[in-house]
């Protein structure tokens, strides 16, 4: 199978970083030969967290190049607007409608970022936007996973069972409940 | 069974697998996750050393009892552990000793980027470079193996994107003992120099006959001719993805280099190409051998490499289609304190009463940034109280009235005490802040002799912070709740127009990692 590419954005605090070990243990389960690369940066919270990850029959690199990644999931939309060139022209943006403001990054007054990306590229991409939950604010990332699954079509039982490996026992229940409701 | 495992893991595991009995090392990124891990196997006896040169000495003293031993810093701890780094090259082992660097490039959490490839050539000993997680675990065991074998001390090096990367590893954690017994040998292990002298030599015949194992550890992979690639680490598989037809010849073993194979290699194909991050190491060697390649006149000594970076050097081609103008990518988010960190109060105090803050290494690091902006000095763990005291020697008792030093726990402990017992020693008059949030919070609340608690998670002797300091001689002690802003404000004032040394301890633990149960 030709190389596929998943790049995960968001910040610190959000479960980046798990969202990303699930989704990468789901494809080496698959059978997949598959690389994740994490980056994150000096805040232990809001910073920002970049996972990458490429699948296939053999991968060398874990690194996505510019105008590749088949997905991007976005758990802010700040962060997707900064790392959209990454998309390649047929690939999929799924994005969380939540904005983090930071006073280093935009003013209020600027568009929305999800516009921005419209005007930007001028293309019609193939974006979902996945509305803000503020009761399961905690969980974004499994709110992500749970579109995301449908989207590349993975069976709802193996995610739970790479969610079991990932998420503590204390917070399991809860997690897969959110997964599994639709 | 095969497991996503990072590179960090892999190395524990290799490590594991190896009889490792003693592993040492202080938090770092990104290399702080292989002790994190190691410390879960029972069998390993593991410790947070207060600094570098610490964990390499202790790693040092079991290899000399026989025990296979591991000393794991990121790469500007090797910097602080390399005193004891270059006269174990001359004394050799007697148990497996590997010290792992895990180098920086790009500065994703580092002061710099410095490349300690050539560190190994510095102190003439083996260096190993993964260019995965299965690899950086073989090379572990491998390393270990050629530790006892060749008598030498073993660097392996990995880079962020190989420590914080995940791939497949075949992963089986059966562990093998090795048994050999402390031998006193004080013309091999004490170096004055009548037997340094003799172990030099020792040195450099032991660096030729690792050039032959370099050779043999090599891969070679013929396809096109037309071009041919000498690379390494995680340079490998960015190369293979840009070149997938090339021709390669991955070293595995970075010092000493392969010079048979390269040679071998060079007159067979047509046009050779070195890929390499940071420094140009590999080539600037095989330049002084004569062999022509392309290398650093098409990337850059700075920064990280990728396949998007490899590929508009050396094919000026772009997979994308978008324009320039599409590619201006937004601000990047700076760093800052997390909300509410205990840190904050302090640095806002420090900026209205506007004096130069000599900061230090930590989450505080991050006051240098906005909105705080208020930190002027930070360049190494531990600078802070010297080059306060430094600034104090320099200008007068006057900037010491509008100056302070700024230091975390845990950096205190690492390197802050001596620069400390400078100030009292050298009738000095600096303030020094301590911010003691009982943890080394930036590299994920890793436990230090200040905590009370091991890397285990057991309880154990608590240093006094307060107590050391009176020790050392400092009468001006003061303890601070930061968060009582006004309180807090009053007695730095009160401390900076002393003319004595001062030092003043916030008492608030890390919000995120709250042992104690208080605020």
């Amino acid at each position: 199978m030709n190389t596929k590419s998943i790049l995960i954005v968001g910040l610190g605090g959000q479960g980046v970083n798990k969202l990303g070990n699930i989704i990468a243990d789901i494809l080496l389960n698959k059978g997949y030969d598959t690389k994740l690369s994490c980056i994150k940066g000096m805040a232990q919270r809001d910073g920002e967290v970049i996972i990458e990850i490429r699948y296939g029959s053999k991968i060398y690199s874990s690194r996505i190049s510019r105008g590749e990644a088949d997905y991007i999931i976005a758990l802010e939309k700040y962060e997707a607007l900064r790392n959209i060139e990454f998309l390649n022209k047929n690939g999929t943006l799924l994005v969380y409608n939540k904005l983090i403001p930071d006073d280093s990054i935009m003013k209020e007054t600027e568009k929305d970022p999800i516009d921005q990306i419209h005007d930007r590229l001028n293309l019609k991409y193939n974006i979902r936007v996945v509305n803000e939950n503020k009761k399961h604010e905690k969980f974004v990332n499994i709110i992500l996973l749970r579109e995301f699954i449908k989207i590349i079509g993975i069976h709802e039982e193996r995610c739970v069972e790479s969610m079991q490996k990932h998420i503590p026992n204390n917070f399991i229940e809860e997690n897969i409940n959110l997964l599994r409701s639709h | 069974m095969n497991k996503l495992l990072s590179g960090n893991e892999a190395i524990a595991q290799g490590a594991y697998k190896s009889g490792v009995a003693v592993a040492t090392g202080y938090p770092g990124t990104p290399a702080t996750e292989i002790m994190e891990s190691l410390s879960k196997f029972n069998e390993v006896y593991c410790e947070w050393s207060p600094n570098e040169k610490v964990a390499l000495e202790v790693a040092f003293g079991a290899s000399f009892g026989g025990k296979r031993s591991l000393a794991v810093m990121k790469h500007v701890g090797l910097n602080v552990a390399s005193d004891p780094l270059m006269s174990i090259s001359y004394t050799g082992v007697n148990g497996g000793l590997v010290i792992v660097t895990a180098d920086d490039p790009g500065m994703h959490s580092s002061q710099n980027e410095q490349d300690n490839r050539n560190y190994a050539k510095f102190a003439k000993i083996p260096m190993f470079e993964p260019s995965d997680s299965q690899e950086a675990k073989d090379m572990t065991i491998k390393a270990f193996e050629v530790s006892e074998k060749f008598d030498t001390p073993v660097l392996l090096r990995t880079t962020t994107r190989i420590s914080h990367s995940k791939s497949v590893v075949e992963s089986d954690e059966k562990r093998k003992e090795n048994n050999k017994e402390l031998k006193k040998n004080s013309s091999k292990y004490v170096m004055i120099p009548t037997n340094a002298i003799k172990r030099h030599s020792f040195v450099e015949a032991r660096l030729k006959k690792l050039e032959n194992l370099s050779n043999k550890l090599s891969v070679i992979e013929y396809k096109d001719k037309s071009v041919g690639i000498v690379t390494s680490g995680v340079c490998y598989g960015y190369a293979k993805d840009v070149f997938p037809d090339a021709s390669f010849l991955k070293i595995n073993m970075t010092y000493p280099l392969p010079f048979d194979i390269i040679k071998s290699f060079s007159d067979k194909v047509d046009k050779l190409y070195v890929i390499e991050e940071l420094d140009p190491f590999i080539e600037e060697q095989l330049k002084a051998e004569g062999i022509k390649l392309i290398g650093k006149e098409k990337l850059s000594v700075e920064g990280e490499l990728s396949p998007d970076i490899i590929r508009n050097a050396f094919l000026k081609d772009n997979i994308n289609e978008y324009s320039d103008d599409q590619l201006k990518t937004p601000k990047k988010r700076l760093p800052k304190m997390c909300n509410g960190c205990s840190h904050i109060p302090i640095f806002q105090i420090l900026k209205k009463l506007d004096v130069v803050v000599m900061g230090d290494i930590g989450c505080y690091t991050l006051a240098a940034l906005p909105p705080l902006n208020s930190m002027d000095v930070q360049l190494n763990m531990g600078l802070s109280i010297g080059s306060m005291h430094g600034l104090d020697k320099a200008l007068g008792k006057d900037i010491s009235k509008k100056a302070v030093a700024v230091i975390g726990d845990s950096t205190f402990i690492h390197s802050g005490i001596t620069s400390l017992i400078n100030v009292v020693y050298n009738k000095g008059i600096s303030t020094i802040i301590i911010l003691d949030n009982r943890s080394t919070a930036m590299t994920g609340f890793q436990d230090h002799p200040s905590t009370g608690f091991t890397i285990d998670g057991s309880s154990t002797k608590q240093i006094d912070l307060a107590n050391l300091v009176k020790s050392i001689g400092i009468t001006n002690i003061k303890i601070v709740d930061p968060y009582n802003a006004k309180e807090t404000e009053k007695i730095i004032k009160e401390e900076l127009a002393k003319e004595e040394p001062s030092v003043i301890i916030t008492n608030q633990p890390c919000l995120l990692n709250n042992k104690e149960g208080t605020k």
